[in-house]
């Protein structure tokens, strides 16, 4: 005795159903996966580095510049340098923080090519911190290069770690 | 056999893994939002066709509760490890930790009610459009 038409009519639209759900749900996977595991590997690789950093005193005004390299691979999303943060010290003494705001048109990060951005960049010395860094000689500046990253439904803020010596601390003093 | 009603049991086991597969997905898109490129209701679509899809078989209320239980204990342990895989060794701990939390979340306070929500309406289509009647524990 088999099940009465109406019940195998049931379990065929419970099974065609159950096998949408499966399909439906592959697809979702498929959409999701690829971008966010790629964007794990690209937050993982890709790197900030201090090519040059060098300070210029005259009297109690001066300026920081610094030559900053990111290196990224392709990915399939875009991305924006927003912004160097770092902290200058000076032989153990905080020596100031600085954030410098990077231009719209230079820090933009291309999606599905290998990216590789040279920034140079500047900033004013605060007149208090002009002082110490004119009497220490060697300072060194640690901080983070902001990446924002634009993905479907949201931005995230990277933050690349750089380091690097602030040579050439000299005082232009007339 | 007898739990299943008299129907299938490789389309019981079959709906058991739909809803297994579609509900842990669904705990990802929800984990994952930010990376989903479409709405996120979009993504609990599947989750509801496969509970709706358990809900038109409509066995007897163990396997029901059986195959719905077992999808709350799997599917939030399986989402979190999915989405920890692709972070390195170090990290993978952290980031399954907490997706883990926000899977649990999930799951009691969307894929339970979505559950019986969906259920209800596949017995609803079973009795109205299939013409099946009413399932056998309504009553």
């Amino acid at each position: 005795m088999g099940l009465p038409h109406y019940l195998r009519r049931a379990e065929a639209i419970s099974g065609t159903m159950a096998v949408v759900a499966m399909v439906a749900s592959a697809a979702l996977i498929w959409a999701i996966y690829p971008l966010y595991s790629d964007y794990v590997r690209w937050t993982e690789a890709a790197a900030a580095e201090v090519i040059a950093a060098s300070v210029t005193l005259c009297g109690d005004t001066g300026t920081i510049c610094i030559d900053a390299g990111f290196k990224s691979p392709s990915a399939l999303f875009a991305a924006e340098i927003e912004a160097l943060e770092f902290n200058v010290d000076c032989q153990g003494r905080h020596c100031g923080f600085y954030r410098i705001r990077v231009p719209d048109d230079s820090g933009i990060l291309l999606r599905d090519v290998d990216n590789e951005v040279l920034l140079q960049l500047a900033a004013p010395v605060a007149p208090e911190n002009c002082g110490q860094l004119s009497r220490n000689g060697a300072a060194v500046l640690s901080g983070n290069l902001i990446v924002r990253i634009f993905l479907p439904h949201a931005e995230h803020v990277a933050r690349f770690s750089l380091e690097g010596e602030l040579g050439n601390v000299g005082s232009d003093v007339q | 056999m007898k739990m299943s009603g008299g129907l299938n049991p490789f389309l019981i086991g079959a709906i058991g893994f739909a809803i297994c597969i579609s509900s842990t997905v669904g705990l990802i898109s929800i984990i994952l939002r930010e990376y989903l490129p479409v709405p996120l209701w979009v993504a609990l679509v599947p989750a509801a066709v496969a509970f709706a899809s358990l809900g038109v078989a409509s066995p007897e209320v163990p396997c029901m509760v059986v195959l719905t239980g077992t999808e709350l204990a799997i599917a939030p342990l399986a989402a979190s490890l999915v989405v920890g895989f692709p972070a390195s060794r170090y990290q993978s701990a952290l980031v399954v930790e907490s997706a883990f939390r926000l899977a649990i979340a999930a799951d009691l306070s969307i894929m339970i009610p979505l559950a019986f929500l969906s259920m209800t309406a596949g017995s609803a289509i079973r009795g109205l459009w299939i013409g099946a009647g009413p399932p056998p524990w309504s009553g």
